[in-house]
């Protein structure tokens, strides 16, 4: 693949990066990344990725664009409401750059579709916010070997990590999700607007330092943020051995679907 | 108040059409060439300075009343800082205005009665005529009919009719699209009528399409040949486009079939004859009042108007050499002017200094030939154009000159076609023939020669053009690479490669001759070097010697849209090895191919790559590092860097790429990011106003 004259000066300020390069673009434009949730940390993703010229996004949401959503879904406009998530955050994508191919996945995740739907993609983005499908998609890209960004964020917190095959995963930390209505989620306890996309941002990067192959991933650390204060703290783990899916002898060989607390951020 | 023709009523709402657009652009939510598709059939040109533009008023036959023209003058004095213009098609024109301001001129212009409409573009053009009584009535209802038509907008190209009075034909209907000489057959009233003539870089003498038409069929025939080119006309390729070559492409037999049956219909809507408001033919005095270059102050116009008033509305004309008629007022009113009858009767287009197409300087060579000719009252036609479009009509002139570019000891030179001979009369015009091309700075010296001996045979003027046709080295003579008035080398640099600079095309075809010269000097080396460089000026780019030259055209064609096999015969050529006569033929003919391939955007077809870039055979040709070029010249920052960047990253650890840059700031930055990258820089140095950078990949 070369670069168009078009390409060479839309990515320029990507193509002048000395980490970057023509061939970093070249792979940016080749990657494909699949978008799970297309609410607070799934629009700044996504808009950034589709800027950077990520070949093929998909993008994954059921849920259709409300009221409360705009507050922080800043891929959604308020012409939106009631419209497909996934087809709203589409048309800006596209209108952003006409270089990315969108594909949109308007559908529940579970066990039984969550292999299926990975297996395309070179990096995934949780953008979800509720602790079974985190499980959910941490398991399936353990089994699968691919790569995850994981992400999630509450009031004025953030926190983050990114997944390579034979690295820590998110089981490594906690064993499984907190017992249902154990932990507040984003409708109960809210969220700033702009912390979602202080994360998402985070997660976009990565994802695009995956592609490129450039730097230090936020493998076997957890990113944690307090927006309140402004403190970033970076809490180094390692995979564990015990892991019931990533471990040495692993006792999770088929993907659970935990009773979900329905929140999309 | 009176005017010679009645405007559209559709025209307000182009003029809002207008005004939106315009400011739609100016508040940059519509690219340039959205505008400018209805700004040029509006009559409004972009000046070669940029964001500067003119407006050019249809009149017909050149009439305006005395005061229209003081609105005119006003206008410019309120908007422009430049003289008034009258053009060679009896237009006037506003020059140097903003693009802001244009939107207001076209208003107070319509309130004049007056309209840029149709100024420029793909329409029907001002229709001109020679000024006499007979046939004037018919120019305004014409015009008057054909601008209110919608399909008057959007012709394959433009559509020029002319008008005569008689036979002598200085109406010039024997040299434009569509033309009409006015004749009276048993009683009758009508017109002979010529087709498919026009001036320009490949100009025709028209055809006789009717020996007789009644007068009321002027409107009819006029709307058929609109229609026919409409319907047929070459919309692709603006160089044949037109009416001239619809006319050649179909043959006259075919043409005439097809416009015959366009005139069928045309009758059969029935559309009503023209109205024609006969004047009372009384045209007795005649004064020729000379401008200089058509140019006039609007002080000095709007003093001109006031005397003139007292005799009537119909007492002004703009004519074909640039200057104003005044009729029907005694001369002993009117002032002397100071320009001398040659001087006035002289013509130069606008030429490179406002003209976008423009290769030379015409003004300013006609400036510095009355500086050294001073005066004359010898009645001859000079005309100057600065390119071959012959905006300046040098096919008509008793001595006419057209800019083109020569090439002497690698350098540029601004020179001109001298065109000698035109006659127009009904029956015997002739255009004017080519007699050598002289460089711009030896024509005032050439000239008060030649007008020492004028009229001169043949031979003497072929002596004469001999005597001063040599360029001295650049050394000895810098002036002759310097136009007239211009205190910059001369280069092509800023020319736009739009679709009429048909100097391009005399330069590539200077090329191709000497390729033939030099296969039958038997000098291969030459032959090389001339198919190399032909093709460069269409990518914009100038060699300053015969190896970069070749440099360049192995970078940007061979490979691109040569075959990569004929990089072998280059690398001969710079490594000074010896080329057969036969390999250097094959080249030239390839490039011959690929140029007559070339598309109208000056565009070739890219050839398939059978070597993918990267692949082990590019990279690993012998054991040498290789070696790239590029010209980065004209490209900003950071677009320079980048592309710097991507080159080096095609190229192995030790291999060299030479670029070009221009001075400011891409010397200041370039070389720094790239040593920053962790690559050599081996070598700066400048040339003229840019910078030569070689550098190693590490
Ligand atoms: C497609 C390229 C062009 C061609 C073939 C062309 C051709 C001509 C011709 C043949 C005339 C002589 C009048 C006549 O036909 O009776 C003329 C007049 C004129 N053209 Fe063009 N033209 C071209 C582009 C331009 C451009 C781009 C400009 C200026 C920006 C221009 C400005 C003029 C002016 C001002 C006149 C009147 C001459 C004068 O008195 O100054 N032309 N053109
Ligand atoms: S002759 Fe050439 S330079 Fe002169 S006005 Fe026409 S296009 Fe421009
Ligand atoms: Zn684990």
């Amino acid at each position: 693949m070369s670069l168009t004259e078009d390409q060479i000066e839309r990515y320029s300020r990507h193509i002048i990066l000395q980490q970057v390069g023509g061939k970093g673009q070249e792979n940016i434009l080749a990657g494909k990344v699949l978008i799970i949730g297309a609410g607070g940390l799934g629009s700044p993703v996504a808009m950034y990725l589709a800027a950077a010229g990520v070949g093929t996004i998909g993008i994954v949401d059921f849920d259709k664009v409300d009221l409360t959503n705009l507050q922080r879904q800043i891929i959604h406009f308020t012409k939106d409401l009631g419209r497909e998530k996934v087809l709203s955050a589409k048309e800006k994508m596209e209108a952003i750059n006409p270089d990315v191919k969108v594909i949109t996945h308007q559908l529940w995740l579970s066990s039984a579709n969550i292999k299926e739907l990975i297996k395309d993609y070179d990096f995934i983005i949780d953008g979800t916010d509720n602790f079974p499908v985190k499980f959910l998609i941490n398991d399936a890209c353990v089994m699968e070997k691919k790569p995850f960004s994981h992400g999630g964020i509450l009031r004025f917190q953030g926190q983050t990590f990114t997944h390579l095959p034979g690295q820590a995963c998110y089981r490594c930390l906690f064993k499984e999700p907190p017992p249902k209505d154990a932990v507040p989620t984003c409708s109960q306890a809210g969220i700033l607007g702009a912390v979602a996309g202080m994360l998402g941002t985070i997660q976009a990067a990565e994802a695009l330092k995956f592609l490129v192959g450039a730097g230090e991933l936020l493998t076997n650390r957890l990113l944690s943020f307090d927006a309140l204060t402004m403190d970033y703290r970076s809490l180094k783990f390692k995979r564990n051995k015990n892991c019931p899916v990533c471990g040495d002898n692993p006792s999770i060989n088929k993907l659970i679907d935990y009773e979900q607390a329905v929140c999309s951020l | 108040m009176k005017q010679f023709y009645d405007l559209p009523k559709s025209l307000d709402s182009e003029i809002k059409e207008y005004e939106n657009l315009v400011n739609d652009y100016l508040a940059g939510t519509i690219p340039a060439v959205k505008l400018k598709a209805f700004r040029v059939p509006f009559g409004v040109y972009e000046q070669r300075e940029n964001e500067t533009y003119m407006c050019r008023v249809r009149l017909p036959c050149g009439a305006i009343t005395p005061e229209q023209l003081i609105g005119v003058a006003r206008i410019a004095e309120k908007y422009s800082d430049r003289p008034l213009h009258f053009t060679t098609r009896q237009e006037v024109q506003v020059h140097h205005v903003k693009l802001k301001d244009t939107v207001a001129i076209i208003k107070e212009l319509k309130a004049l009665g007056l309209a840029t409409r149709g100024g420029g573009g793909n329409t029907v053009r001002n229709i001109i005529g020679d000024g006499s009584s007979l046939i004037e009535p018919f120019v305004r209802a014409l015009t008057t009919r054909l601008i209110a038509e919608k399909d008057s907008w959007n012709l394959p190209r433009k559509l020029k009719i002319a008008f005569s009075g008689d036979s002598s034909d200085k109406g010039l209907a024997t040299v434009n699209d569509l033309g009409f000489i006015y004749k009276k057959q048993s009683g009758q009233i009508g017109f002979t009528v010529y087709i498919a003539g026009g001036l320009g870089a490949n100009p025709r003498l028209a055809k006789k399409l009717y020996d007789f038409a009644p007068a009321n069929e002027v409107y009819n025939i006029s709307r058929a040949v609109k229609q026919l080119f409409d319907k047929y006309g070459n919309r692709k390729n603006k160089h044949v486009a037109r009416l001239r070559f619809l006319f050649e492409s179909l043959g006259a037999k075919e043409f005439t079939k097809r416009l015959d049956s366009e005139l069928k219909e045309v009758r059969q809507q029935q559309y009503p004859v023209l109205e024609i408001k006969a004047d009372q033919a009384k045209t007795e005095e005649l004064t020729e009042y000379y401008l200089f270059l058509g140019d006039i102050e609007p002080r000095e116009v709007i003093k001109l108007a006031e005397k003139l008033k007292p005799y009537g509305d119909d007492v002004l004309r703009a004519n074909f050499n640039q200057n104003l008629v005044i009729r029907n007022v005694p001369a002993k009113a009117l002032s002397a002017r100071k320009v001398s009858r040659f001087f006035g009767q002289a013509v130069a287009c606008t030429g490179a200094a406002t003209c976008r197409l423009g290769i030379c300087l015409s003004r300013e060579l006609l400036k510095a030939i009355k500086e050294e000719v001073k005066d004359s009252d010898l009645d001859l036609n000079l005309k100057i154009s600065g390119c071959p479009n012959s905006c300046g009509q040098h096919h008509l002139a008793d001595i006419g000159f057209y800019g083109v570019i020569k090439r002497f000891n690698d350098r540029l030179v601004p020179c001109y076609q001298l065109m000698m001979g035109g006659v127009v009369g009904e029956g015997k015009s002739r255009l004017a023939e080519k007699f050598g091309v002289l460089p711009a700075k030896a024509i005032p010296n050439f000239l008060v020669e030649l007008l020492a001996i004028y009229p001169a045979k043949r031979e003497a003027v072929i002596s004469l053009v001999d005597k001063y046709s040599q360029v001295p080295e650049f050394t000895q003579a810098p002036g002759f690479y310097y136009d007239w008035g211009s205190t910059q080398l001369f280069s092509l640099a800023d020319k736009t490669e739009g679709e009429c600079s048909a100097g391009m095309y005399d330069l590539i075809n200077w090329d191709f001759t000497n390729i033939e010269q030099a296969i039958a000097n038997n000098e291969p080396d030459q032959v090389v070097l001339s198919a190399s460089r032909a093709l460069l000026v269409t990518k914009g780019l100038e060699p300053k010697s015969a190896a970069e030259a070749v440099v360049l055209f192995k970078q940007h064609f061979i490979g691109q849209h040569l075959d990569s096999s004929f990089a072998s015969t280059v690398d001969k050529y710079l490594n000074r090895e010896k080329i057969t006569l036969q390999e250097a033929k094959e080249l030239a003919s390839a490039v011959k191919k690929l140029y007559d391939s070339m598309d109208n955007s000056l565009k070739f077809p890219e050839i398939e790559k059978e070597v993918k870039q990267g692949s082990p055979d590019t990279k690993t040709v012998g054991s040498q590092a290789s070696r790239e070029f590029r010209d980065f010249r004209g490209i900003v920052c950071p677009m320079n860097f980048v592309k710097t960047k991507l080159v080096l990253e095609t190229m192995n650890v030790n291999d060299q790429l030479e670029i070009l840059l221009d001075d400011g700031e891409p010397i200041n930055n370039v070389p720094a990011s790239v040593r920053a990258e962790g690559h050599e820089i081996i070598k700066r140095e400048k040339i003229d106003n840019y910078w030569r950078v070689v550098m190693e990949k590490h």
